[in-house]
């Protein structure tokens, strides 16, 4: 069953019943037929004999008891009772007589036929024989009725009446006898046929139940088979693709039929298997890739504690270099005339330098290695971290004839960022516009606009030669006004990674020996681009 | 003197295994702020010299500064042991640390730091952030 495809056992589904059902069609009408015919010949037939003979026995009855009566006229006119009216009688007696002759032949002709139309019944010698001797019996009483009748014209005697009376007697008995038998023969017959017609009829309905029950049974168990065949396999794929859903691989079908099911199953283990190989390797690849991260993290913390250590251990001394220049310098540890104090402060600077370089060093090198990571607050006062930068470019442009612009609006947002950083960004501008102008205007405009606070700082200094425009934002690479004016080369390079760790940008205008604007954008809702911890 | 002292003397500890680091900020906390030597500011030279003599400490100190790079016990176990004990477990403490990163700042934060200045030490801005930082604000400059 297995090895059948499933469209012909669906196909065999569809039709085992049609054809039972036909089945089943046809031999109902068939035995209706039979038990029709069958009825058909008892009314036809039997119950036809039995109403001809019937006739025959009536007419002949009649015969008997006209010319009986006719006697019995004879009998009494004899005897001189007879009146006119009996006259009438008489003839009327006549009539009838001849009338019921008339009958009696015709049912008797008709009897005749009957029995040759039903000449392939087994019984048909009996019947002819029957027949003849009923028909011979009739003869026999119609010639002694005639006699009677004959007796008519004569006068007769008692004597002769009586004669006549008895040999019509014998005749009377012997149809009587002839037609009784027959017909007692045929209710007989006619109740056979009745019996076997019912017997028929319930033999119809056993046969027509049994095959009812057994087609039932048969159509039930091919049906369940079939249905068996189809809905194991079924299950099982379902339960297998069940299983697979949920993750447990190992499911297979287990089906090897090779029907359409079985291709099908074939196919699910085929693609189970795959999944399997595929899912271990994937589980393979994961651990690789979690080990690299690990190794990657690792890698990240040892850079970081290396730049943690680097910081340390260059700032500490700084520390002593830089405070203690100071107490001397500014008198805490005594009295300093100006040329020390000068000497002191020449000390004081360059330390103060060098701390700078070495800051600017660790920061590009914290990008450089990813690790930047932003001190994020969302409340940084803009304001307020102006106000520091422009204090330092006042202070730093005492002396030189340049004069500073400076347009910031009333409201300024709180925004989204590091603070120190943005702090950054600005002194490391501003710091830049201030060292490079040497005489004309410095003009720093803040405004919002798009969700973004942007700055734009102009300066009358020297402007970016063409060749150096490309590379000012790469590290080290100083052009030759910064050349001239010391400078770590590491400012606008750290200063522009800054801005885009907060989701910013910067961009330039320049024109060489006219001057130089940077325009800067930072968001308000800084979309840190870099990482923060949590 | 640069600046007066608060009228108020605090009570001030220090921290700190760097023996130049330390004879900077005494200098500093007795000439620019005014501070007494024997009074006011308790100096120790290692972590572990400051968590015995803890408790026999004469007076509540009103401000710590805790130097975060030291070995073998560092600033953060130092302060996680501080906090531990209920006298001082609001007591400001700031850390001083030559290698402020920025990770670092939110460690400390996290950590349970009331602030962090940064060595080498800015003249100009300590003695301000200083008092803030006795005024219970939260100062964090690097």
């Amino acid at each position: 069953m297995q090895n059948l495809s499933l469209r012909t056992r669906l196909l065999a589904w569809l039709l085992i019943p049609t054809v039972m059902l036909a089945f089943m069609a046809w031999g109902s009408f068939t035995t209706i037929e039979n038990v029709g015919q069958q009825f058909e010949q008892v009314t036809n037939t039997d119950l036809a004999f039995v109403t001809t003979l019937d006739s025959v026995k009536y007419y002949g009855t009649r015969v008997i008891s006209s010319t009986n009566e006719l006697i019995l006229d004879y009998a009494i006119g004899r005897e001189g009772l007879s009146s006119e009216d009996e006259a009438d009688d008489t003839a009327g007696e006549i009539d009838q007589i001849n009338e019921a002759k008339t009958g009696l032949w015709a049912a008797y002709e008709q009897y005749q036929s009957l029995i040759a139309k039903a000449s392939n019944a087994a019984d048909f010698e009996d019947d002819t024989e029957l027949a003849d001797t009923i028909g011979a019996a009739a003869r026999n009483l119609v010639a002694t009725s005639d006699q009677v009748l004959a007796l008519q014209e004569q006068t007769v005697d008692l004597w002769q009446i009586l004669e006549a009376r008895t040999t019509f007697e014998a005749t009377e008995l012997t149809f009587l006898d002839a037609v009784g038998e027959a017909l007692d023969e045929e209710v007989a017959e006619l109740a056979e046929r009745q019996v076997a017609v019912k017997a028929e009829g319930a033999r119809s309905t056993n046969i027509g139940l049994t095959m009812t029950v057994l087609s039932f049974i048969f159509v039930t168990a091919a049906s369940y088979v079939i249905y068996r065949s189809i809905n194991g396999p079924l299950k099982k794929l379902q339960q297998t693709a069940h299983h697979l859903s949920r993750g447990n691989l190992e499911a297979r079908t287990g089906i090897e039929a090779k029907d359409e099911l079985g291709q099908l199953a074939k196919t699910i283990d085929h693609m189970a298997n795959d999944l399997e190989v595929s899912i271990s390797e994937l589980e393979e690849q994961t651990i690789l890739a979690v080990e690299a991260r690990e190794r990657a993290e690792r890698s990240d913390s040892v850079k970081s504690q290396f730049l943690a250590s680097v910081s340390h251990e260059l700032r500490t001394p700084l520390n002593a270099v830089l405070n203690f220049t100071q107490f001397v310098s500014t008198g805490m540890m005594g009295q300093v005339n100006e040329r020390q104090t000068e000497a002191l402060n020449k000390v004081y600077n360059s330390a103060a330098h060098l701390l700078d370089l070495i800051n600017d060093v660790l920061d590009i090198s914290k990008i450089e290695a990813d690790s930047l990571q932003l001190f994020i607050e969302d409340n940084v006062n803009l304001k307020k971290e102006l106000g520091v930068v422009i204090d330092s470019a006042e202070s730093a442009l005492k002396g030189k004839p340049v004069r500073l612009h400076v347009n910031v609006p009333e409201e300024l947002p709180l925004i989204t960022g590091d603070r120190q950083r943005i702090r950054q960004i600005m002194l490391n501008l501003m710091g830049n516009a201030c060292k490079f102008t040497e005489e004309g205007d410095i003009s720093l405009k803040v405004a919002q606009e798009n969700g973004n606070v942007t700055f734009t700082l102009s300066d009358t200094g020297p402007g970016i030669p063409p060749e150096d425009q490309t590379t000012i934002f790469d590290p080290f690479q100083q052009g030759k006004a910064g050349l001239k004016h010391g400078g770590t080369g590491l400012g606008l390079p750290i200063t522009k990674r800054l801005i885009e760790a907060h989701g910013g940008d910067i961009r330039f205008e320049t024109e060489e020996g006219k001057g130089t604007t940077f325009i800067v954008h930072l968001p308000v809702q800084s979309k840190v681009a870099m990482p923060t911890p949590a | 003197m640069l600046f007066s002292a608060p009228t108020r003397h605090p009570i001030i500890l220090y921290v700190e295994d760097d023996a130049l680091s330390r004879e900077i900020m005494e200098f500093y906390l007795e000439n620019a702020m005014g501070f007494s030597r024997e009074e006011q500011i308790h100096v120790f030279e290692s972590s572990q010299d400051f968590l015995s003599r803890l408790s026999k400490l004469p007076a509540k100190p009103d401000i710590i500064l805790l130097d975060i790079h030291m070995q073998p016990i560092n600033g953060f176990e130092v302060l996680s042991q501080l906090r531990a004990q209920p006298d001082f477990a609001s007591t400001p403490v700031v850390a001083l640390t030559a290698s402020v990163m920025n990770e670092e700042i939110v460690m400390l934060r996290d950590a349970g730091f009331n602030g962090c200045i940064a060595k080498p030490i800015h003249q100009a801005t300590f003695a301000g952030n200083l008092v803030k930082l006795l005024e219970g604000e939260t100062v964090w400059e690097i």
